[in-house]
């Protein structure tokens, strides 16, 4: 089991197999909680939220589709939603307004070869993030790293409502196209 | 351009959607759409994955220690929370007679336990549901006649609040029998064998499609049946 691949572990998690579960955190608990302490930014909070997101993980194990996306990228979008969750219910709401390029792996106008990064998938999308003009940057970096709403991240940047959702929707479109992604026919 | 579709919401919307960020009447308007329109469909699917694929850029960093050992924890209360409250019994959909229903199923008429809030979702197909939550919040589970035959889907959407989703394409059908019932309700059994019973569900279009929201927590639904008001069970998903 410690040698399997990512959807074998998770077969085994759906199974019942306890070896699995432990195997599915040791391998991605590092990810999990960073990405709650992204949103986050409390360690108490973020240590509860990867943890939950691991128990919904476990829950819901027998319905993850290797068709969708990878392992990770499933577990990552759980533990946003967790977080984001917490953040909404006002359980968890980060005292200061984030700022949106610190929550990217050294992300610089030089480009992210002079960062190690331990796979070609998140090369590929910071360069995809590095692609973008720095105000499309914030806003996308703000909704989906941040869990920020797009009246929130008007406020945070001081903008228009109008201008912040037009950021969001061209800089989504952008890094779609940069990472090949489906792209929807134009009308 | 989702602008150059008439009678498509926005580009914006639909990004509001994707990300989660539309509730109540908007998100269910919303859903209601993107059912009908296939490149609305592909477009938020679209987006999800992107906004999921942007998530690998987040940093890692250490957990605190004691967080293996917390996660497996909860796992094990989970686990025994899940199978500690077997009290009666349910009859497997398989069991239940047509002709009536289980003396161990009593219908909890009157008071609810719950608050509900019935949301006519219309049409809302499995793709949908399941690109809407890719996180895999949602818990699926086939439709099942007495008789053992599948019927269609059934889906617990663990957000708060809780989702439930019922598709039986063919509902119709049922109609061609002899008698066919006044009305059909949904019926929701708790992992402690109590049960209790949500009024009409209204199956509509072609997929018998009817969802509602329901203040009860996901992890603690056993099944959901469709009944009708003489009690008969139609069929059943258990989760």
């Amino acid at each position: 089991m410690w040698d399997a691949s990512d959807e074998a572990v998770v077969a085994g998690v759906a199974a019942g197999d306890e070896t699995a579960m432990l195997v599915l955190v040791r391998r991605f608990q590092r990810r999990v909680y960073g990405l709650a302490l992204t949103v986050l930014r409390d360690d108490g909070y973020a240590a509860d939220a990867a943890q939950e997101a691991f128990v919904r993980a476990w829950r819901n194990a027998a319905s993850f589709d290797a068709r969708r996306g990878t392992v990770l990228t499933w577990l990552l979008a759980i533990t946003r939603n967790v977080a984001i969750d917490r953040v909404r219910m006002e359980e968890a709401r980060p005292a200061d307004p984030v700022d949106p390029d610190t929550l990217v792996r050294g992300v610089s106008v030089d480009g992210p070869d002079d960062r190690v990064v331990e796979s070609a998938e998140v090369r590929r999308v910071l360069g995809a993030l590095i692609e973008l003009s720095e105000t499309q940057r914030r806003c996308v970096v703000l909704a989906t790293l941040g869990g920020h709403t797009a009246r929130q991240i008007s406020e945070i940047e001081g903008i228009p409502l109008g201008t912040a959702k037009t950021r969001l929707r061209d800089g989504l479109r952008h890094v779609r196209v940069a990472l090949d992604l489906t792209e929807a026919p134009d009308g | 351009m989702v602008d150059g579709h008439v009678g498509c919401p926005g580009d914006e919307a639909l990004v509001a959607l994707a990300l989660g960020e539309l509730t109540g009447r908007a998100r269910a308007d919303a859903l209601a759409h993107v059912t009908a329109c296939c490149w609305c469909r592909e477009h938020v699917d679209a987006l999800i994955a992107t906004a999921d694929r942007l998530l690998l850029a987040a940093p890692d960093a250490e957990p605190p220690v004691g967080f293996e050992a917390a996660v497996l924890d909860r796992t094990a209360q989970a686990s025994r929370a899940a199978t500690s409250t077997d009290g009666a019994s349910p009859s497997s959909p398989g069991g239940s007679s047509p002709g009536g229903s289980s003396p161990a199923r009593w219908r909890r008429s009157g008071v609810l336990a719950v608050a509900a809030s019935v949301v006519a979702v219309v049409a809302i197909a499995a793709a949908v549901l399941l690109f809407v939550a890719r996180t895999e919040q949602v818990a699926e589970a086939a439709m099942v006649t007495p008789g053992g035959r599948e019927v269609g889907s059934a889906w617990i959407h663990d957000v708060d609040p809780t989702w439930v989703l019922v598709s039986v394409p063919g509902w119709e059908v049922w109609e061609t029998v002899d008698d066919p019932p006044e009305e059909y309700l949904l019926e929701i059994e708790l992992d402690d064998g109590d049960v209790v019973t949500l009024d009409r569900v209204d199956l509509d279009g072609d997929d018998g499609s009817w969802g509602a929201t329901i203040g009860l927590d996901p992890a603690r639904i056993r099944s959901l049946s469709i009944i009708d008001d003489t009690g008969r069970t139609w069929c059943s998903a258990r989760f």
